[in-house]
């Protein structure tokens, strides 16, 4: 209970992360703190709509060292896929302000373009930079570390993924949050560990029964384990899962390990072939 | 004080924006229609109101592809091939429109190196990766009520080599 409500807390202040910032901290800086103001005007309309990237840009005028209106303006060009826009205005972010959003800068090259050795680049200099806790992604989802976790684990580089697990989730203490250890037992899975994959995709159903993709995967290191019952069961849990909306959605993008019901039902139809 | 300049403010965008929708995209991502690049006969159903593949704070439901994304990716496999070619890496993204009805127009390229700085791949893999694009038929409108929407949409190739290694979003 404890520690869910630290990971709740965590969370918390990670999506704060980029809360509006306090204009007061620049009242000594009158420029600076209209542009502050043009950016709480910005955000008051539309993202994206002419109207606020206006304002983004009056507030950019006004103070150029203002990095947050260079970060928000470019979030509608990330989300719409105009990713040269939005690298230019999130590298200028970065710049002026590099403990603020390399790590934002990091999840998003994840998250729209599947940049893992960018990501990783961007995660590990923010990790040499502080000596404090880096945080979560943007969308709360995963803690940095287990994001770099997947990066690498997405280029191969298994034992530093799951290094990465076991440091953050087990030795630091810091426990697993809404897809961790589903995202190791995938891992286990493919590195064909399949007793270890089982632990963790269990570990994810006591802690988040929810996604039909978490039994997909035990079904398949069921299989592997010869467990045939099991396999039968869990598959059809995948399924019944899937057609219920308990699957796993991004608002932007697919997520890491997604499964789909195309899957599941090939799974389906090899079990019905064999009997 | 702050407040009259605000509403003043408000009143020339708007005034700036309504001598101006025929010529300046008025969001971010906005696509207008060119006569020089799009079919006449593209018809989008509420051209004032385009939504985006996204849903956020709404009861929408969000747009998708019949089939889900293994069906799309499956297009691309039987029917893109290029030789594996150094230096044609990087990002393939097209932009478009889905009308209400499902089907689409108003394609835009936007192609970057792996630094996400402004490339052009052989126009082989831009020409192809549009054709197919342009092929897809099973893209399901985003709905309200029971109202179907228009909106935008996108996919980025990330190539390494010529070869497609991933489809997002």
């Amino acid at each position: 209970m404890k520690k869910l409500g630290i990971t709740i807390l965590l969370l918390a202040c990670t999506i704060l992360l980029f809360a509006p910032p306090n204009c007061e901290v620049y009242r000594g800086d009158k420029k600076c703190f209209e542009a502050c103001e043009e950016a709480m005007l910005a955000i008051r309309y539309r993202q994206g709509s002419y109207t606020s990237q206006v304002h983004f840009d009056k507030s950019i005028a006004l103070c150029e060292s203002f990095a947050y209106s260079y970060m928000e303006k470019g979030v509608p060009f990330l989300k719409r896929g105009q990713f040269i826009a939005w690298k230019k205005l999130i590298d200028k972010a970065v710049e002026l302000e590099p403990t603020a959003y390399l790590g934002y800068r990091g999840w998003c090259r994840l998250q729209f373009l599947r940049d893992y050795e960018g990501a990783i680049a961007d995660i590990e200099e923010l990790k040499s930079m502080v000596n404090y806790d880096i945080g979560f992604c943007q969308t709360g989802d995963y803690h940095l570390n287990i994001a770099l976790a997947l990066c690498y684990k997405e280029i191969g580089e298994v034992e530093k993924a799951r290094a990465l697990f076991q440091e953050h989730i087990i030795d630091s203490g810091y426990g697993a949050t809404i897809f961790d250890y589903y995202h190791w037992g995938v891992l286990e899975y493919e590195a064909g560990n399949y007793a270890l994959a089982i632990d963790y995709l269990n570990r994810q159903i006591a802690m988040n029964d929810y996604m039909g993709e978490t039994y997909y995967y035990l079904a398949l290191a069921q299989k592997e384990m010869n467990h045939m019952k099991e396999y039968a069961k869990a598959i059809q849990k995948a399924k019944e899962y899937y057609l219920n909306e308990r699957v796993r959605r991004d608002t932007y993008t697919e997520t890491i390990d997604k499964i789909y019901l195309v899957d599941i039902e090939k799974e389906l139809l090899a079990i019905q072939s064999e009997m | 004080m702050m407040i009259k300049r605000g509403l003043l403010f408000v009143a020339i965008s708007i005034y700036f924006l309504a001598c101006s929708t025929d010529t300046i995209p008025m969001d971010v991502g906005d696509i207008l229609f060119d006569p020089k690049l799009d079919r006449e006969d593209f018809k989008v159903c509420n051209e004032k109101k385009v939504y985006q593949y996204y849903v956020r704070y709404s009861a929408d439901k969000a747009p998708g592809y019949q089939g889900e994304k293994p069906a799309l990716e499956k297009v691309f496999e039987e029917n893109y091939s290029y030789p594996k070619t150094a230096g044609q890496s990087g990002y393939l993204t097209i932009r478009f429109l889905v009308n209400c009805h499902g089907e689409t127009g108003r394609f835009r390229i936007e192609e970057m190196d792996r630094d996400y700085k402004a490339f052009q791949f052989d126009s082989k893999i831009s020409e192809k990766l549009l054709e197919i694009t342009k092929s897809l038929d099973g893209w399901i409108p985003r709905k309200k009520e029971e109202k179907d929407l228009d909106y935008y949409q996108y996919l980025t190739f990330k190539i390494r080599d010529g070869q497609i290694i991933q489809i997002l979003p």
